[in-house]
């Protein structure tokens, strides 16, 4: 290699190093803008922190889980977080992707997350009164009155219900929560213990 | 001694019946406390939030912030869930905790706020300071190594030339 080729390798490496030594403060002045999405993700997992064993077939007084209710926040900032936990029978509105249900929540977990954090708590329940009507449902160590009630399923063969999850957020505008478009559920076949 | 009986029963009657009224009335007081603590409890929280939010937005680390918002957040649910169980008592005392912590950080997050922009500045201060000691030694760390990387490469050219000797030694 020539001098000067050499010359040109010792410019180039210097300026690399000057740019990484000044990339503290480009950071804080530059703003790049990366492309990102805003989103929440909310997701349940079974006792193996995995997409499987889910309860199903649940006994009354039958202690299930615990599943894992998680939700991380890629929103860009701070946020404040509701799950509400709803109870439902097969005929009993269910929330959507716009709408959350109508039905009195039966539980509820308040958090706030800092942008990229994850939030999750593990989820133990247990269901007292009978397969056709639930009247308690004990969740964490919580025993609360629950009222619903659950027609025999002739074709699937069971006593079907939903627990599900509404993701809502505060609004600083409204100064309420509001429903944020995500719920995840677990459809549960109760059974006499 | 019959008007005596009478009255009698109709004292023990009156006995009654204004303490199921008195009892109602206190319930009533009851749950009318408790939601209004559960209501203070959730403007406290939610006020705190934005403040968190608006220090956060002029560049403060409202991590800690968030951390102890969390636990007021806890005792709200608490509250909450004492309340689906009629037991008022739990509903105060929890809401009571929930909203002295919040306006706790409300006030922190208030004093946060009002410093992070002199904050912000000073950082940037110190880190131009750093990056600027930093190239500096990059720059002249590079005329040097380059210096002696020219003289190592000359000699080493020159030494594959034949000498002359000036002398003729």
């Amino acid at each position: 290699m020539e001098l000067r080729e050499y010359r040109k390798l010792f410019l180039d490496a210097s300026l690399i190093l000057m740019l990484i030594a000044a990339s503290p403060v480009l950071g804080m002045v530059v703003s790049i803008p990366m492309g990102r999405e805003f989103f929440s993700e909310f997701w349940i997992l079974g006792p193996n922190h995995k997409a499987e064993g889910y309860p199903f077939d649940v006994g009354i007084n039958e202690t299930q889980g615990p599943v894992y209710v998680a939700v991380r926040n890629h929103l860009g900032y701070s946020v404040y977080y509701l799950v509400y936990v709803k109870l439902r029978n097969q005929t009993q509105p269910s929330a959507n992707r716009t709408m959350p249900s109508p039905l009195e929540p039966i539980y509820e977990f308040l958090f706030f997350l800092s942008d990229r954090e994850l939030w999750e708590t593990p989820f133990v329940f247990s269901f007292q009164g009978e397969p056709s009507v639930i009247s308690g449902v004990s969740i964490n160590g919580d025993v609360l009155l629950a009222n619903c009630s659950s027609a025999w399923d002739p074709e699937r063969e069971g006593f079907y219900y939903q627990l599900f999850f509404e993701l809502w957020l505060y609004n600083v505008t409204l100064r309420d929560f509001e429903y944020h478009d995500r719920y995840v559920w677990m459809w549960l076949n109760v059974t006499a213990s | 001694m019959s008007v005596l009986r009478a009255i009698g029963v109709l004292l023990v009657l009156f006995a009654l019946v204004s303490s199921v009224f008195v009892l109602g009335s206190l319930a009533a007081d009851g749950e009318d406390v408790a939601v209004s603590s559960m209501d203070e409890a959730e403007d406290s929280v939610g006020l705190a939030y934005e403040t968190v939010l608006e220090a956060e937005e002029a560049g403060a680390n409202v991590s800690r912030l968030l951390a102890r918002l969390n636990v007021a957040g806890d005792y709200l649910a608490r509250a909450h869930l004492a309340l689906r169980k009629g037991d008022f008592a739990g509903v105060v005392d929890n809401a009571d905790r929930g909203r002295e912590i919040a306006e706790e950080v409300e006030a922190d997050a208030g004093e946060l706020k009002e410093l992070a922009p002199q904050q912000r500045r000073q950082n940037l201060l110190f880190s131009m300071i750093r990056s600027t000691i930093a190239i500096s030694g990059i720059g002249v760390g590079s005329v040097i190594s380059w210096h002696e990387f020219k003289r190592r490469y000359n000699r080493r050219i020159s030494g594959k030339k034949p000498e002359v000797d000036v002398d003729g030694a």
